[in-house]
């Protein structure tokens, strides 16, 4: 077990052993991940040991490098390691890992490093060139100069890419363009935004409250920047300068004093400013008593926030991809402000300025510690993760000022923006409740709209960091969690702030995020009640099995009846990891877009081994099924979701359940 | 009144009449301290008795010298030939008896009656024994919210300076004057201060610590008194009336606190304290105890109690009820004249 791994090509041996570790360990296990990728989470002493020597060998090689290493501000003596993959000195995109040490010695690995690099690293087209390209054919505003980077493809392959930041229509999307041919291999907004919602609010709270500013010598008057607090924490208002607005955010031009928001008889009585600026100061207070962190990055640096950028009686004559911001809130990282919109007019919709809303603003700000630490990718579960940490920070902030009678004007809760948005964005505690978000990994949405709904599978993991806290039972799996209870909220949310910010790579899945809260979980039982949490919310450590619907489609065919354009057409894979995989059960459905259960089936070993051909999967092999629907059991839905899930035991004797997730209808 | 007799002239043996006190026997150390509470007013001393005090002191001196040479036994004699000659009188006429001019005993040269001194000086070294207490608190504005100081006074006992001077318009009643002097540097206890926290409403952080402030008095006391003789060289001398306190007072008005983010809690640092002086009229009353070991000076215990009540300002121009003086106990030299 302890063999030296002198390459990050012998990761590939790794994968040999790697069966054996499952079996005689429990506690870390690989997410089935796509490609070549392998994905890490050990936590035990044999995995660990595995994992440092590699790390320690490949550090030797340049095959990772060291990007920074962050001392842990709740555990003392801990520090997490953060290291990048590398290819002939090209980094790879998403190939990452952390590595938490204490007086040298490693406690735990997570991460993801990508095998059978096959790509060489000299580009055809230069930066420009490919920067070029971008502007010419989408005609956007290139904000970035492009990194060279390899790209792990879908499909398995790489691609040498440039990866290219730029500001398109109302979002900030990161480009990845062939660097041999120009073509645009990969797109996802980087735009961290607070989801919004068309609803009916009654507005920022009226409520009194505390705003540090400063004296402005020039004017004799009082402008929105805190220096009372160790970061300066400034409030800009636009003006309702729509234009201006986009300069700022599109790089073109900067932030001034004199944008800075300001009041002449230090009486402010504009409350978006207000709560913006009050509530940025309150994170901040959150961040640095709750887990000792100073500021965004841990180094204080500035903090800001940009309001009144566009005018809610001006709805209808902004273009119609921004429109959405007016209710909504967003981290622009490219500039490092939050953006806080300033609701929607009566005639549109419910929703009044999200500055009224101290968990948006907390969240929004958590975006920017994500940025700092873990930056996790803005997509797919790591995208999903990284809304479910503001999340999780918006809501613990709202709980430790309450707690506080620091005068939070409203009760402390799990729902988010709920004070701005009737029903609020989300809800941590009931997450079906609004706009039928997941409460269990089975229910998470697959597909690419929302970067891979972000804003939606984040319920996933903020239930589970619910139930660690308050206990209950999940609406999906019936498990029940008690939980550390309200007078221990403290413990639960120092082990999901040290995972996610100091552990967690930046491609970290879900599975991941269940292996490090454990571990940042300690002692006194809270790492079992989190253990609990994510067993009920269906996030397994194992996830070496991967199942996923293909070429799903509606289509007049027959499927073992008669023909209906609305019968359903697709393709069922399954794909195990290092260990084999007995099915006992298998099982799907088809569910209406408010979530009623359409149609379900139910098969054993014997009918799954009808439909497959077999019900033992050895390791690393990967089966398919055609499979139909037909419409006149689901009522062929014009709107809906698909999902399946498969029971089995592997190999190690492990018995888990492995989900598809919901996919859209066509 | 009494009356005085003696064989060839008059002989000091005080009879009392209207106050009820039964003198001790000569030359007793016995000390009698009576405690009047009341109001010792609206006396003027006579011109013509300081004049007639002095002209009986001369005469009685006199005398004295030829009662010195008696024994005891040539006293008693004379004076029961004296109370015989008295009852005869109006009677009928007395056979002349001879009596022998008896011998006396030489009476020490300080004895001086006191009842003919017109005039005292009294110097005392004090003791305030009374404790006095007040809380003085100030709001103030910080923050955008108000905050406050508390800070408990507490004037502990301590030495004092005291001056009295008297005349005797009657041979018993006189009025007079004093000043006492009484000064601490450490009349401040502790002080609390609250103050608003930077970012939040009704979160107040506090801290305590020592404050420093002094109090001085000075007292300027209008006296009518009745002296006592006890004998010829003890008295007791009651006294009282009207005082005048001056007093200045240290106050703090401020607290100096340190603090750091998250600015959670305060650490006291120190107080800034202002001086006020206040002028108020009060009351003494006290007792003295005199005894003299020669015409002129003696010695003697004296014990007032004093008190007046002031308002002072306070800096958020709240009045602050103080109390000034209190039971004072002390001894020194007296002069009579």
């Amino acid at each position: 077990m302890g063999t030296r791994l002198a390459g990050l090509s012998a990761v590939m041996a790794l994968a040999v052993v790697m069966p054996i570790l499952v079996l005689v360990t429990a506690g870390y296990a690989f997410a089935q991940v796509p490609n070549g990728a392998m994905a890490v989470a050990a936590v035990d002493a044999q995995g660990v040991r595995t994992w440092d020597e590699s790390i320690d060998s490949w550090l030797r090689t340049g095959e990772v490098q060291r990007t920074r290493v962050v001392t842990d501000t709740i555990v003392s003596g801990r520090t997490h390691e953060h290291l990048s993959q590398y290819h002939r000195g090209v980094p790879v995109f998403g190939g990452a890992l952390t590595r938490q040490q204490a007086e040298g010695l490693t406690l735990s690995v997570f991460g993801t490093v990508y095998r059978g690099i096959d790509v060489g690293t000299v580009a055809t087209l230069s930066a420009a060139d490919a920067s070029n390209r971008l502007t010419q054919t989408l005609g956007v505003d290139v904000i970035a100069s492009p990194e060279l980077v390899v790209f792990p493809r879908d499909d398995g392959g790489y691609s040498l890419a440039y990866t290219i930041d730029a500001w398109s229509s109302g979002d900030l999307v990161e480009y990845f363009i062939d660097a041999h041919t120009g073509v645009i291999v990969h797109r996802y907004s980087n735009l961290w935004t607070q989801e919004g919602i068309s609803a009916r609010g009654t507005g920022v709270q009226g409520d009194t409250k505390k705003v540090s500013v400063s004296s402005s010598p020039g004017s004799g008057g009082f402008v929105a920047e805190d220096r009372q607090r160790p970061a300066s924490i400034t409030t800009f208002d636009l003006g309702f300068d729509f234009y201006r607005g986009l300069a700022v955010l599109n790089g073109f031009s900067g932030l001034s004093s004199a944008d800075v928001a300001s009041d002449s008889d230090n009486l402010w009585t504009d409350p978006t400013t207000v709560d913006a600026h009050a509530y940025m100061g309150w994170t901040y207070d959150y961040l640095y008593e709750r887990f000792g962190m100073s500021g965004l990055d841990g180094r204080n640096t500035r903090i800001r926030a940009m309001v009144h950028w566009m005018n809610p009686n001006l709805y209808w004559s902004y273009p119609p991809e921004y429109r959405g911001h007016l209710c909504n809130a967003f981290y622009y990282s490219y500039v490092d402000i939050i953006v806080i919109g300033s609701g929607l007019p009566s005639s549109v919709g419910a929703c009044n300025s999200l500055a009224g809303a101290f968990d948006v603003v907390a969240h929004e700000l958590a975006h920017g510690v994500t940025r700092n630490s873990s930056n996790l990718i803005y997509e797919g579960e790591s995208g999903a993760l990284n809304e479910a940490f503001s999340d999780i920070i918006g809501v613990g902030a709202e709980f430790f000022h309450e707690a506080r009678g620091n005068g939070l004007p409203y009760p402390a809760n799990y729902t988010l923006a709920e004070t701005v948005a009737p029903g609020g964005f989300r809800d941590m505690a009931e997450p079906e409740n609004v706009r039928y978000k997941p409460n269990h990994y089975s229910a998470r949405r697959i597909g690419t709209s929302d970067n891979g709904y972000v804003h939606t599978n984040s319920t996933i993991v903020s239930h589970a960091f619910y139930l660690a806290i308050e206990g209950g039972e999940n609406r999906t799996s019936g498990l029940s969690v008690q939980g550390v209870g309200p007078g221990r909220r403290a413990d639960i949310e120092q082990a999901f702030f040290r995972a996610f910010v100091y552990m967690l790579p930046e491609n970290a899945t879900m599975s991941m995020a269940r292996a490090a809260t454990i571990s940042a979980g300690g002692t006194s039982g809270v790492a079992d009640v989190i253990r609990d949490a994510w067993d009920a919310v269906g996030v397994n450590a194992n996830q070496e099995v991967a199942i996923e619907y293909e070429h799903l489609r509606k289509q007049n065919s027959s499927c073992g009846g008669e023909l209906d354009p609305d019968n359903l057409f697709y393709t069922v894979n399954i794909t195990t990891g290092p260990t084999g995989f007995s099915v006992t059960r298998e099982t799907g459905a088809v569910y209406s877009s408010s979530l009623e259960r359409l149609s379900f089936f139910e098969k054993g070993a014997a009918g799954f081994e009808d439909a497959y051909g077999q019900s033992y999967i050895p390791p690393e092999t990967s089966i398919s099924s055609y499979r139909c629907w037909q419409a006149s059991d689901t009522g062929g839905p014009s709107d809906g979701y698909i999902q399946r899930q498969v029971t089995g035991v592997h190999t190690s004797g492990e018995q888990v359940t492995h989900y598809t997730g919901r996919y859209p209808l066509p | 009144m009494k009356e005085m007799e003696s064989a060839g002239g008059r002989l000091s043996r005080p009879v009392w009449r209207g106050v009820c006190l039964s003198p001790p026997p000569v030359y007793s150390r016995v000390i009698l301290i009576v405690f009047f509470s009341g109001w010792f007013g609206g006396f003027a001393p006579p011109l013509q008795a300081q004049q007639s005090s002095v002209e009986d002191i001369r005469v009685l001196a006199q005398r004295g010298q030829i009662a010195q040479q008696m024994t005891a036994a040539q006293v008693a004699e004379a004076r029961r030939l004296a109370e015989l000659r008295q009852l005869s009188r109006g009677v009928e006429a007395a056979p002349t008896v001879d009596v022998p001019e008896p011998s006396r005993e030489p009476l020490p040269e300080h004895v001086v009656p006191r009842r003919l001194a017109r005039a005292f000086l009294m110097v005392s070294g004090m003791y305030q024994a009374t404790t006095t207490s007040f809380t003085d608190s100030v709001t103030f504005v910080q923050h955008d919210e108000e905050g406050y100081t508390a800070t408990d006074y507490s004037v502990g006992g301590g030495p004092a300076f005291d001056v009295m001077a008297g005349f005797k318009f009657t041979e018993y009643l006189g009025v007079g004057a004093g000043v006492t002097s009484f000064a601490r540097s450490d009349v401040a206890g502790e002080t609390a201060v609250s103050a608003p926290h930077r970012f939040y409403y009704n979160r107040h952080r506090t801290a305590t610590g020592p404050a420093a402030a002094g109090r001085q008095e000075l007292a300027f006391h209008l006296l009518g008194f009745v002296v006592a003789p006890v004998t010829d060289r003890v008295s007791v001398t009651l006294f009282g009336g009207p005082s005048l306190f001056q007093v200045r007072q240290g106050l703090v008005t401020e607290v100096n606190y340190t603090e750091s983010f998250p600015y959670n809690a305060i650490s006291f640092g120190s107080t800034v304290t202002v001086q006020q002086s206040m002028s108020s009229w009060g009351v003494n009353v006290g007792a003295d105890v005199s005894m003299l070991f020669s015409p002129h000076v003696g010695i003697g215990g004296l014990v007032r109690f004093s008190r007046a009540t002031l308002g002072f300002l306070s800096s958020d121009n709240d009045t602050v009820t103080a109390e000034a003086g209190g039971l004072q106990v002390g001894g020194g030299v007296r002069f009579y004249f």
